[in-house]
């Protein structure tokens, strides 16, 4: 093999290790060596093995998530709430809070960090945010199990369905936090001096995303087996 | 049968590729010029919808090659059925194309 054949080997072998990460943990083995064989046979012919590499995100998206995601989030969602609003709406609050201070908190700090009180404010802030981000994304998983499992939906229902529901509750909930911290800058104009809006929703992005992941890392471990109904 | 599947025109090439004897991704890929971010995700959403199987090959021809084993797809019997409906929806449409471009149904050009 040349060493250009081998370079392009490793791309390969890294673009799809990285989608195998979409790709559900007890398929993934199966899911790569299948990907690995039919690369293997695209360079043997010379094929554009990368561009077909690049395919496997979208077929580990099919796999990890399915083209029905949304639509089985939303049939989720909608037997959640009619059957347990107030635990659904509480988690939905919870991380929304969570996120929205977590948000303000780093605007402030960010924002006057040139005297000493601003810069024990954002040494203060880095755990305070870590905190809330934590134990925000705890609690909405914790209650939308709860929920699951105390209020079980009319609907068929399964850990799929489970995960799907949190992850849009997730980002409707960060959604909410943006929109509060935003708010915020443009309510206190003095602490937000020189920023703009789209530099508050760049900098509260972090912990968003962070929540989401805590949340969904946190779903992932109590939720049951994939495919396995609640 | 499984899952339900939308009749597409991908749908309908992946097989076609497939009832005419292409058997692994790369293969459909190549017949039906689509790309693999198309071919792949469609073959996962006809094997759950039960219109394909997949087995694994032996291992002895493989060897023998000097490559992995490959993921061979096979049409079942509920894939022709559907593959029938596509060729009467897409012949429709078809008819419909030339008879918009060229004026005349069925007239094909050089």
């Amino acid at each position: 093999m040349s060493a250009r054949d081998s370079i392009r080997q490793h791309a390969w072998r890294a673009i799809v290790r990285v989608a195998s990460r979409m790709v559900p943990r007890d398929a993934r083995a199966e899911w790569r060596r299948e990907w690995d064989a039919e690369l293997h046979h695209v360079q043997a012919r010379g094929g554009p093995v990368l561009r077909t590499a690049l395919g496997a995100f979208a077929d580990a998206l099919e796999v990890g998530v399915g083209p029905r995601a949304f639509a089985d989030a939303a049939r989720f969602g909608h037997a959640s709430l009619a059957g347990s609003p107030l635990h659904v709406a509480g988690a939905a609050v919870v991380l929304a809070t969570g996120i929205a201070a977590a948000g303000v908190c780093l605007a402030l700090a960010w924002h006057g960090a040139r005297d000493a009180g601003s810069t024990v404010l954002l040494a203060a802030s880095i755990p305070l945010v870590l905190a809330l981000v934590c134990s925000a994304g705890a609690a909405a998983a914790s209650l939308i199990r709860r929920a699951i499992v105390r209020h079980p939906s009319p609907l068929p229902c399964t850990a799929d369905e489970a995960r799907a529901a949190s992850a849009v509750l997730c980002a409707g909930a960060g959604a909410a936090g943006l929109l509060l911290a935003a708010m915020a800058t443009v309510r206190f104009p003095d602490a937000a001096a020189g920023w703009s809006l789209l530099d508050g929703a760049a900098r509260v992005a972090g912990p968003v995303l962070l929540s989401g992941a805590i949340a969904g890392a946190a779903v992932r471990r109590w939720a049951p087996p994939r495919g396995e109904s609640l | 049968m499984g899952a339900r599947i939308n009749l597409t025109y991908p749908v309908a090439l992946v097989l076609a590729a497939l009832a005419a004897g292409h058997r692994y991704g790369f293969d459909i890929m190549e017949a039906t010029g689509l790309p693999s971010g198309t071919v792949y995700p469609l073959l996962r959403r006809l094997e759950a919808g039960e219109y394909v199987e997949a087995q694994w090959e032996g291992e002895e021809p493989a060897q023998q090659e000097g490559r992995p084993q490959r993921r061979y797809y096979a049409i079942t019997d509920a894939g022709r059925e559907l593959l029938a409906r596509a060729r009467g929806r897409f012949a429709t449409v078809d008819a419909g194309l030339r008879a918009a471009v060229f004026g005349r149904p069925g007239e094909v050009p050089a």
